[in-house]
């Protein structure tokens, strides 16, 4: 288990995590005040 | 005396007055509805405040409709539109993470929460002491602590000869076995429930703080705005900042306050905002589950 790995993880899947959650959040709102 | 059931009763009645008197400008809805808690607020001072009391006091008031209706007389109706919501509990749901999900950072994260914790005026001082004390650093920095301290490690050694016989060591066809160990390790059958205890307390603690936080600020007279005609107000953007980029400026804090954020804002239903957590929370997660399986591999391979 190298360190690298855990950079990996901490610089990509958290970031990716967190864009795909903002994107998510964003799409889902701009949907409601379009509907509405 | 139920002080929460006449609490609650006032609540209900400020409330439709609130929405009764939506049709009045801006400035005197705000001011009607300070001129009636207050004297709700100096009637419940003055008398015992027994719930009949209360109850007789709110009939004596009259509906709200009609309040508003005397109130309007001369007033022009108005299109604006207002919006009237619970207060917030950001602050409670932002404390009650970073003690929890804020603990993947290192002391940091749990202190943030401590702060949030204490500037709170919806929890009492025992609550605010039990989510300080269970536990210290939270779940993941009981966690990261324990792997980094390393817990009890021990080294055993084969010598051929010697005529003394070391303290602890034993003797076996002229061989001496002599192991030494160092650092501290509770027992498994008490180093397991506690440590299950320290992980999972935090996070139960976090579910009945926020419980009580969210139940008291129902009693709080509604928070009144002008209504935008959009979903979008700062608590969103701040939610989508947060997660989108925040994550550059404050690794893993920035994102647990965007969560914080997307759960006090009301414009997201529970199912949007928990497949949020559950993407975010999958990126937060990955890199604890890597260190601590790092370190578990490290630990394994360095003994014996």
């Amino acid at each position: 288990m190298s360190a690298g790995l855990l950079v990996l993880t901490l610089f990509v899947a958290q970031p990716l995590g967190a864009i795909g959650a903002a994107v998510y959040l964003a799409v889902r709102l701009n949907a409601r005040t379009a509907a509405d | 005396m139920d002080t929460t059931t006449v609490d609650a009763l006032v609540a209900d009645y400020l409330r439709r007055l609130d929405a009764a008197a939506s049709r009045l400008p801006a400035d005197r809805r705000a001011e009607l509805l300070a001129e009636i808690s207050e004297h709700i607020a100096a009637a419940r001072a003055s008398g015992s405040g027994a719930e009949a009391e209360v109850r007789t006091l709110l009939d004596r008031l009259g509906d709200p409709d009609e309040i508003v209706a005397a109130a309007s007389d001369g007033e022009p109706a108005q299109d604006v539109a207002f919006t009237s919501r619970a207060p917030s509990v950001a602050l409670e749901i932002a404390a009650v993470l970073f003690l929890t999900v804020g603990s993947l950072l290192l002391v940091v994260g749990w202190l943030v929460g401590v702060v949030l914790l204490w500037s709170s005026r919806r929890w009492t001082t025992a609550e605010k002491l039990l989510g300080t004390l269970v536990v210290p650093f939270g779940p993941f920095g009981v966690l990261i602590l324990g792997g980094l301290i390393g817990g009890q490690q021990c080294v055993t050694t084969t010598t051929s000869s010697g005529p003394a016989t070391p303290l602890g060591g034993t003797e076996e066809a002229g061989l001496q076995t002599t192991e030494v160990c160092s650092g501290f390790a509770l027992p498994p059958w008490l180093g397991i429930p506690v440590l299950l205890v320290a992980v999972v307390g935090p996070f139960v603690v976090a579910g009945l703080l926020v419980r009580r936080a969210r139940a008291r600020a129902a009693l709080e007279p509604p928070v009144v705005r002008r209504s935008t005609g959009s979903a979008w107000g700062g608590l969103e953007i701040a939610a989508v900042a947060l997660l989108g980029v925040g994550w550059l400026v404050l690794p893993i804090v920035g994102p647990v306050a965007g969560l914080a954020c997307a759960w006090a804002s009301a414009a997201w239903t529970s199912r949007e905002k928990w497949v949020a957590t559950a993407i975010a929370g999958g990126g937060l997660l990955l890199p604890v589950i890597v260190l601590v399986a790092g370190v578990a591999l490290a630990r394994g391979g360095g003994v014996g």
